[in-house]
């Protein structure tokens, strides 16, 4: 699903087909080959089992619908992104996300109307990997992973701490496994459904594979910089004579 | 002569601000001007197809410097090239990126570019500058990043890259670009007619309004 949302994130603007396997290492990827075998897995997965799901889903469902799944989804994250705001001091931020939550949840009828939104109340998202890029830890090597797809050790590890932080995880309630698989389900499809357009030209780049690595990367740094983009636009750009 | 000094001192760094202040100035105008142009190129209901790709290409031509882009995208495959290989391979890109452009472009047809800012590179010709665009049928706007290079001997400046801003990071598309061709040559033992044959079946399918998945073919537009 990560895979899925990264992938939709920024490839939208970039044109061109297929994976392809290749043993040259870079320093950010040593493992390369290996991921470039989970990538290819992760595609052809997604071709038979989401991509259909998930354009089905459009289909049968209306834009505001899809909309409502999409917001009540997103509020149930607000717990875990107030955390994450708290632990790297964002704490106004926090407290916004708190007033969001409490108005979405009454209000917004159990978060499908982004109530606090029409009121000016941005979403943020954050999670315990932007929460580690903030705290200086580095990402570390380049990671594919089965069903979840793009990942580092600094963003997997995030991934299993946003988990101990999400209170629904805890609660105890009736048939709670069948709600929690129902809501993974949800997400999984309403996350796909929404960059049906960018994994389609992704999958028109040459190297898919390279298009996601970078497109992955980039969007992360974004994410633990809050969306601020660098004082200096020339930074990582090589000079002309360098290419 | 210490008054001379400074006044020396002081004329230096007027002269310097304001060179790099107009620098901005000439950056944010060219990209005004011309992206506008483009965009308002691909809303003409009047011009037929053939008609509108010329045009198009004609604009594109002014405002990118396609030639350059192809070179630097080759990187250090494109140094030892046999000539006939690198007129063609150019001669390819050319049409690629013209074809990339304009299917991606679409979404933008008829909407105004909107300056943000300019930044110029110290001691370079070069400036990136800023802008905003509004997705046609869409409520969507995204911030694009131009990189102009001024050219040689003309006041005038030309696109080498173009950035998208990814919620606060840029993704510059010919440095994308560079790194899928470089993965390619590497297996291909440097081999550019692979990159070439790739390209003409990429826009030989987008002309005729084929496969080319996610991508508005010129057919269907």
């Amino acid at each position: 699903m990560r895979s899925l949302k990264m992938a939709a994130v920024g490839t939208s603007l970039l044109a061109a087909s297929c994976a392809s396997t290749t043993t040259t290492a870079r320093a950010e990827d040593p493992f390369e080959s290996v991921n470039r075998k989970v990538f290819a897995f992760n595609m052809g997965l997604d071709r038979i089992i989401l991509e259909p799901v998930a354009k089905g889903y459009r289909v049968v469902t209306t834009d505001n619908m899809r909309e409502g799944v999409s917001n009540a989804l997103s509020n149930l994250y607000e717990p875990v992104t107030a955390v994450n705001q708290v632990l790297q001091g964002d704490f106004v931020d926090a407290g916004e996300t708190v007033g969001r939550f409490a108005m979405n949840t009454t209000l917004g009828i159990g978060g499908f109307v982004d109530t606090a939104g029409h009121f000016g109340q941005e979403r943020k998202k954050e999670d315990f990997g932007q929460t580690l890029g903030v705290w200086g830890v580095p990402e570390g090597p380049f990671l594919v992973l089965p069903i979840i797809g793009p990942s580092n050790p600094r963003d997997l590890t995030g991934m299993g701490v946003d988990t101990a932080f999400q209170p629904l995880n805890w609660a105890q309630f009736d048939n709670e496994t069948a709600w929690l698989t129902a809501r993974s389900v949800t997400g999984a499809v309403s996350a796909r459904e929404n960059g049906i357009e960018a994994i389609d030209q992704l999958r028109t780049q040459m190297d898919p594979y390279t298009a996601m690595r970078q497109v992955y990367g980039k969007s992360r740094e974004g994410a633990i910089r809050n969306g601020e983009l660098h004082e200096d636009l020339f930074q990582d750009l090589p000079e002309f004579n360098d290419y | 002569m210490k008054m001379f000094k400074r006044l020396v001192a002081t004329t230096a760094l007027a002269v310097g601000l304001t060179g790099a202040a107009f620098a901005d100035a000439d950056s944010e105008a060219f990209v005004s001007n011309n992206a506008n142009e483009v965009l308002s190129t691909l809303n003409q209901p009047s011009l037929t197809d053939e008609e509108r790709v010329a045009q198009f290409a004609n604009y594109m031509d002014k405002f990118a410097n396609m030639d350059e882009i192809a070179r630097l995208v080759l990187g250090q495959y494109g140094r030892d090239l046999d000539p006939e290989v690198k007129a063609r391979y150019t001669e390819t890109f050319r049409r690629y990126a013209l074809a990339v452009y304009e299917s991606q472009l679409d979404q933008f047809r008829g909407e105004e570019i909107k300056i943000i800012s300019s930044q110029d590179r110290k001691k370079r010709r070069e400036s990136i500058v800023v802008t905003e665009v509004q997705a046609a049928d869409q409520d969507k706007t995204l911030m694009v990043l131009w990189r102009l290079r001024g050219e040689k001997d003309a006041d005038d400046y030309r696109v080498i890259d173009v950035g998208l801003n990814l919620d606060g990071s840029i993704l510059w598309l010919m440095d994308n670009q560079r790194q899928q061709f470089e993965q390619k040559l590497s297996q291909s033992r440097g081999d550019v007619n692979v990159i070439i044959d790739w390209m003409n079946d990429w826009i030989t399918t987008y002309r005729n309004g084929g496969e080319v998945e996610g991508v508005i073919s010129d057919k269907k537009s």
